[in-house]
Formats: C-alpha cells, sequence, structure tokens
C-alpha cells in the first residue's frame, strides 16, 4: 500500500512539472534573428522568434522611449518601413517581455555601369543614396569634372568622350 | 502572320540589344560610413566587404584620400576577384595621433576601384570604370560641455497627443548632468499656445539620450516647435513643425437597423467632414475577425462624395449566412482620395441585432486577455487529462497486481502459505495415522480384553 502512493506522488510530481514547462514554453519569448550584436546590409529585415508575442518593439536608443511598435501575429514579421544604417535594440512583448538584443544596419555602397556602344548607364544599385563624383582622364591626366546624385536604382545616363572613372560614395 | 512577324521584331530586338550591350560593370562596398569617437592613440581594424555582383573576373585597387588618410594602415592594396568570388573583406587600421586640435567630424575615405591592367601591369582605363567608397568619420570631441540636439515630432489628430522626441547627443570632453527641453509651440499666426517640458536626463561623454514631451491638441491647423535643451546651464535650439488633424473624416458611429442573423447586415458607418471643403472618394471598410483571428467580415462602401463640413452615412452590406452569435474585435478603415486612417471597432452579432461600438487604439489591448483566456483552459484540460489518467493508471496498476502481478512480496506469501498448508497437511496426516493406530491399539485392546474374559470362562 505503502509503495502505491509513492507511485501516485511521483506521478503528481510529473504532472506538476509538465504544466510548468508548458506554461514556461508558452511565455517565453526567444528571440532569433536579427543576432545579438549581428551586423546586416538588409535595411527592412525579417525578425524572427519562438514563442507567442503580441508587439515587436524597436528602437535606435536602449530606453525605447520613441520606439517603432508593430503587432505581430506569428513567429515572423518583415518591418515594412526602411530602417537607417544605425544600431537598433529590438524585443518583443507578450504574456512575458523578452530580452532586448541589438543589430547594426550597415549601408551597401555599389553602382553599376552599363555601356551601350558610346553611351553609358550608371545606376545605384546599393542600399543608399549616393553622390557620384566624375573623374575623366585625358592625356594621362585625371581631373574631378562634375558630381552628381544618384539616389536609390536611379540611372543616369552620359556620352563620353574620355576615359571616366564614377566614384560612388554615401551621402 | 502578323504575329509571327511581331514576334520575329521582338527577337530581333531583344537580340540586338544583347549585341548592343557590351558590358556590365558593378562594384559595392559595405559598410559605406563607418563613425567612432576620437580617443588619443586609439588603434582600430575596421573591415570592409566589397562585393562582387556581376560575378566578374577583375582586380581592384585600394586606396586612402581625406585629411586623415595618413593614420590608416591598409592590409592590401589590391583585391583580385574570379567570377566564382561574389564577395571579399579586407581591413584596414586606423592609428589615431595624441591629439586632433578641431573638433567636430574628421574623415578619411578608403577607395576601391576596378582597374584595367596592361600585360606590363600598368594601370589603365579604358571608357570608363566604376569605384565605391567607404568614409570613416572620426568624432573629436568638443572641449568642456557641448550637446547638439535633433527634434522629431508626431503629428496627431485632434484631441489626440502630439509627440516630441529630442536627441541630445553629447559631443564634449565632459558628462552632461542634467539636460532637459522647454517646447515652446505657435501656432500659424506665430502666436505662442503652448509651453510644455521633457523629462531630464544625464548625459555621458560620447553619448545619446531622447527626451521625450506631449502635448493633448484641440485645435486643427499647423503649428511650429521651437524646443530649447538647456544642459547644465547651456542652451541649444532646435525647430520643427507639425500638423494636427491631418484626417478630415471623422467617424462618429456605426449601426445595423433591423438585423437577424443569418440575413444581410446594412451597415451605416456616419462619418463627417471637418474640413471646409469637399472630400471626394470617401470609403469605409470594415473587417471582422473570430477568435483565431480569422477573417469573418471584409466589406467595404462604394466611393461617395462629402460636402464641407457635413455629415454622411456610408453604407456597406454584410451577408451574415453561417455567422456565429458573439462578440468580434476588427477595425474600420476610412480612406479619401490618398488619405487613410483606421479604428479599432468591437461587434457583438446576436440573433436579431448587431452593435458595434468604435474602441480606438486600445483595442489590441482588449483583444488580448482573450487569447490569455483562451490560453488558460487548454492548461487546464491537459492538467485534468493528466490527472484523470494517472488516477487510472493508478488503479490499473492496483488490480494488475491483484490478478496478475507477482512481486517478490507476493512470493515469500504464496510459499508461507504452502509451507503452511504442508504443516497442516502434515499435521492432519498425522492425526489420521493416530486415530487409525488408536483404532488399530483399540481394536487390539478390546480383542485382548474378549481373550481375558474366554480365559476366564474356561477357568471357571
Amino acid at each position: 500500500m505503502k509503495t502505491n502512493k509513492i507511485y501516485f506522488g511521483i506521478g503528481i510530481l510529473i504532472i506538476l512539472l509538465f504544466t510548468i514547462l508548458i506554461s514556461y514554453s508558452n511565455n517565453n519569448l526567444i528571440q532569433l534573428y536579427p543576432e545579438n550584436n549581428s551586423i546586416l546590409t538588409d535595411n527592412q529585415p525579417t525578425f524572427k522568434w519562438v514563442g507567442k508575442a503580441d508587439k515587436l518593439i524597436i528602437d535606435d536608443n536602449d530606453e525605447f522611449t520613441s520606439p517603432v511598435i508593430e503587432n505581430v501575429e506569428d513567429n515572423s514579421y518583415r518591418i515594412n518601413n526602411k530602417l537607417n544604417f544605425i544600431k537598433y535594440y529590438w524585443k518583443l512583448s507578450g504574456n512575458k517581455n523578452s530580452s532586448v538584443w541589438q543589430f547594426r544596419i550597415d549601408s551597401v555602397v555599389a553602382l553599376e555601369l552599363k555601356n551601350q556602344s558610346n553611351l553609358y548607364n550608371i545606376t545605384n544599385v546599393g542600399t543608399t543614396d549616393l553622390d557620384v563624383e566624375v573623374i575623366e582622364e585625358e592625356r594621362s591626366l585625371r581631373k574631378i569634372t562634375g558630381s552628381f546624385i544618384l539616389r536609390l536604382n536611379e540611372t543616369q545616363q552620359f556620352n563620353l568622350k574620355n576615359k571616366t572613372i564614377f566614384i560612388g560614395k554615401q551621402r | 502572320m502578323k504575329k509571327i512577324n511581331k514576334f520575329g521584331a521582338v527577337l530581333f530586338l531583344i537580340i540586338l540589344g544583347i549585341l548592343i550591350i557590351k558590358d556590365v560593370n558593378a562594384l559595392g562596398i559595405s559598410p559605406g560610413r563607418t563613425t567612432i569617437n576620437f580617443e588619443p592613440n586609439l588603434e582600430k581594424d575596421i573591415t570592409l566587404t566589397v562585393f562582387n555582383s556581376e560575378n566578374k573576373d577583375f582586380t581592384a585597387t585600394i586606396f586612402t584620400r581625406g585629411e586623415l588618410r595618413n593614420y590608416v594602415e591598409l592590409e592590401q592594396t589590391e583585391l583580385k576577384f574570379s567570377s566564382e568570388e561574389s564577395q571579399k573583406s579586407f581591413n584596414y587600421k586606423i592609428k589615431l595621433p595624441e591629439k586632433i586640435e578641431k573638433p567636430g567630424s574628421h574623415r578619411v575615405e578608403i577607395v576601391v576601384r576596378q582597374i584595367s591592367k596592361t600585360k606590363e601591369g600598368e594601370d589603365i582605363v579604358i571608357g570608363a570604370l566604376v569605384a565605391v567608397v567607404s568614409q570613416l568619420d572620426v568624432k573629436v570631441p568638443f572641449p568642456g560641455k557641448y550637446a547638439v540636439a535633433h527634434l522629431d515630432i508626431l503629428g496627431a489628430k485632434e484631441n489626440e497627443e502630439v509627440k516630441f522626441f529630442i536627441r541630445v547627443t553629447n559631443l564634449g570632453e565632459e558628462d552632461i548632468e542634467k539636460a532637459k527641453a522647454t517646447i515652446l509651440i505657435y501656432d500659424s499666426s506665430n502666436k505662442e499656445v503652448a509651453k510644455i517640458e521633457s523629462d531630464e536626463k544625464a548625459i555621458k561623454t560620447k553619448n545619446r539620450k531622447e527626451l521625450k514631451a506631449t502635448w493633448k491638441a484641440n485645435v486643427l491647423g499647423s503649428y511650429r516647435a521651437v524646443a530649447l535643451v538647456n544642459y547644465d546651464g547651456l542652451l541649444t535650439k532646435v525647430e520643427g513643425s507639425f500638423r494636427v488633424g491631418d484626417f478630415l473624416l471623422k467617424p462618429l458611429d456605426i449601426s445595423v437597423k433591423n438585423f437577424r442573423l443569418g440575413q444581410i447586415a446594412k451597415f451605416n458607418i456616419l462619418v463627417e467632414n471637418s474640413a471646409n471643403r469637399e472630400i471626394k472618394d470617401a470609403v469605409a471598410q470594415l473587417l471582422l475577425f473570430d477568435e483565431n483571428e480569422n477573417k469573418i467580415m471584409d466589406i467595404k462602401s462604394g466611393p461617395t462624395e462629402i460636402e464641407a463640413l457635413s455629415k454622411k452615412e456610408l453604407l456597406a452590406y454584410w451577408d451574415t449566412e453561417g455567422v456565429k452569435e458573439g462578440t468580434y474585435i476588427g477595425k474600420l478603415i476610412l480612406t479619401y482620395e490618398d488619405n487613410s486612417y483606421e479604428r479599432q471597432i468591437r461587434t457583438a452579432v446576436t440573433e436579431n441585432s448587431i452593435k458595434t461600438e468604435i474602441i480606438g487604439i486600445t483595442a489590441f489591448a482588449i483583444a488580448a486577455p482573450e487569447t490569455e483566456s483562451k490560453k488558460v483552459p487548454v492548461l487546464m484540460l491537459i492538467m485534468i487529462i493528466l490527472i484523470l489518467s494517472n488516477i487510472a493508471w493508478f488503479i490499473y496498476l492496483k488490480n494488475f497486481k491483484k490478478s496478475k502481478g507477482e512481486t517478490k512480496y507476493t512470493k515469500i506469501k504464496k510459499l508461507e502459505g504452502k509451507k503452511e498448508v504442508e504443516k497442516a497437511e502434515v499435521k492432519l496426516e498425522g492425526k489420521k495415522l493416530a486415530e487409525e493406530a488408536k483404532e488399530k491399539l483399540d481394536g487390539e485392546i478390546v480383542k485382548k480384553e474378549l481373550e481375558d474374559l474366554d480365559k476366564e470362562k474356561r477357568l471357571r
């Protein structure tokens, strides 16, 4: 009879542990992406996590005084607005708050040059607006002959006579 | 025939295009900009990634330019890409001097440029090439206390709170103990209409903090805000402008009359045009979701003109066939021209009525406990199942032991029982033998006595 009582007690203990485990997994929010202290080049990242979250909170200061708050339903969310090239802090809220993670977004400065006979098309294929310097070379003499602003995905066309270098840099 | 001709023309253009496009060059670098704070004799390694997005074989040269170029050491001055390499990283080291006299931002540029080389190794440029720059900004602190501020304003609708965020960056050599902003709000006639204060914060050198203030806007219109940031007795000023009540349509009421569940419900969405001009293409959209976030209603009114400063009912229809009684959360989206505005709604559907209330931004908070309450029964159910299964298991175990179970204990008991039986059997056999012996003995005695009696009789 005494042995039976022990078995019954163990059973109850297992139930309690199971309940605590379920409750813990339901309440706990585990962030997955962007990883803590990571560096991204995508300025519209998809946030991923495990657990039930109601809100995704992002801010560029760790006090979250002016956060962007997104209502979330699933376990991932792609931010609608493009983020700046700075450090961000993010957390989730649900029945419990997640920890605060941070990541940095780095810009990509990229130019694409296509030539069709004498015409050259230069396109901003990076993630930020650019200032583009135009340097022409004539008889081994290089000089800056102009500059222009090239917005994201914008293309400008040039009819070049001399050898030319286009230098793109973040605005 | 015409189709074939068209197809031929398109094909010709494509081939022509391919022939005309001689070359595509692409080059990228990340990060485009890195910022560090000046520290005397600071040495720091910075990694840059160069992208070969066209997957071409090429060589790029790396060089520096700008006022701090002499403080940069490049790990390599050339990068060779094969067509299989889409990106490559390289490091450079910045070795800052003991002091930079001029406070503020100082820049150095790391340039990566495509090159075409002759057989002799001479760098030549044919036609046009691209180069990309990664900038390094070194921020030298200002002597003493020095801060700069930036003002962000989140405009609001009428009777809602306008939010002011003042980002204050301490660019000075010293920590700021107290930073606080006073915000003066001016209307379109430049009359001061409000004066509010932000919270107060300490800001360490090279750090940034955000001060926050709110103002409840009662009157529609354009405003100008001037934020005076006081940090340890010093002042910096920053300005911004905002509008109150950009959205001109105001939702007043949502009602459904003469309703029967299963039939078509006619929603009357009463809105008011608060502008002194006619609004074109005003549309109301109503959405409702069930407890599992499934959309159960998505209806729209037709586009309507609303006269200046007037109210109008927008009509939308919902077929309620298959809809169950209950309370649902959803939203009302009002749109006109290119403007859109949404409010949360809660709708109670019964057998013969639909009542909808506009509950504003609190809807999410109201909806949240429902998900919580949903979770509790699930947990309870699991617990009950587990407890019941535990009891069932306990009972089963008990019965099993009774019927089949042979534990050590029962074995011992069984053995003991056997011995008892054996003993009893031995006892029983002994008794029988004794009785038999007794019977035998008794018989012999009787026999002897009878013989003795016979002898006596003969003697007499």
